[in-house]
């Protein structure tokens, strides 16, 4: 096996979603709009949402891995599974991390169990215990076959997450009960540009995971 | 008042910061492993090397 950049796709698509990457920035800067009360923190928004959704998509990945392993029997999908486990939860911490940053000067405070933020924590933690079920769970093939069950289980918690700002009651939420169509186009048409670059972003580092992580098998295979 | 301006900046340093590290760590594991799978396939012992 070679190294993931020597194949030109894969090298040029790197440099490419660089780039995209550095001009996305750049266009959050300059050309979207300062929000009265949020001025420079509403600009957090470009980076904090696609995150979500580069989290979530991971996620329906693994779930999608799940099943197929499953049906077919076939231990690359628990490779595949794992590779966008791992990279979710990346997601997922940023998501975590930047939000509470971005509410403390919007809040007062960076944390408030609100349904939103409580199951977006609790599917963070539910991927918690499927790297420690990974990691501890015993003989190699009943692990994955577990990994296979909680992949799928776990997704369950992904349209509670985007459903909570309507489902439970105004009075808990802190969210804003805004639907994105809704936004003026110099937000509306940045942020589905960031969210694209995100999205190719994602597909590029579940590539060179799934290639990194096939490296590893050979290796134990090998040794 | 709060300085919008350094959350901001500290909420790009972040994301962007871990995500270039991402990157860093495949690196350097895909170096390591295919030294490794070359040393096994070449039949170096890896605990005399």
């Amino acid at each position: 096996m070679k190294p993931f950049f020597n194949n030109k796709t894969n090298r040029s698509g790197l440099v490419l979603i660089a780039a995209m990457m550095l001009f996305n920035v750049w266009n959050v800067i300059m050309n979207t709009p300062m929000v009265p009360e949020q001025h420079w923190a509403q600009k957090i928004f470009y980076v904090h949402v696609p995150s979500a959704w580069v989290g979530f998509l991971s996620y329906f990945v693994v779930m999608v891995a799940g099943i197929l392993f499953f049906m077919k029997k076939d231990d690359y999908w628990d490779l595949v599974g794992l590779a966008a486990a791992e990279i979710g939860t990346v997601f997922m911490s940023l998501v975590l991390i930047t939000g509470p940053i971005w509410a403390k000067p919007i809040w007062g405070k960076p944390w408030i169990w609100e349904p939103r933020l409580t199951t977006t924590l609790i599917l963070f933690l539910i991927y918690i215990g499927y790297f420690m079920m990974r990691t501890f769970g015993g003989h190699i093939e009943r692990v994955k076959r577990y990994a296979a069950a909680v992949g799928i289980i776990a997704f369950v918690d992904v349209p509670i997450i985007f459903v909570s700002v309507k489902f439970w009651t105004p009075e808990i939420q802190s969210h804003p009960q805004v639907e994105m169509a809704q936004q003026p186009a110099d937000i509306l048409i940045p942020f589905l540009l960031s969210l694209s670059i995100f999205t190719l972003l994602y597909v590029l580092m579940l590539k060179y995971r799934i290639h990194v992580i096939r490296i590893n098998s050979r290796v134990r295979a090998n040794v | 008042m709060y300085n919008f301006f350094g959350y901001f900046m500290a909420v790009y340093f972040i994301v962007f910061g871990i995500i270039l590290g991402w990157f860093i760590i495949q690196l350097r594991i895909e170096s390591r492993l295919l030294i490794k799978n070359k040393n096994s396939n070449e039949g170096v012992n890896l605990d005399e090397t």
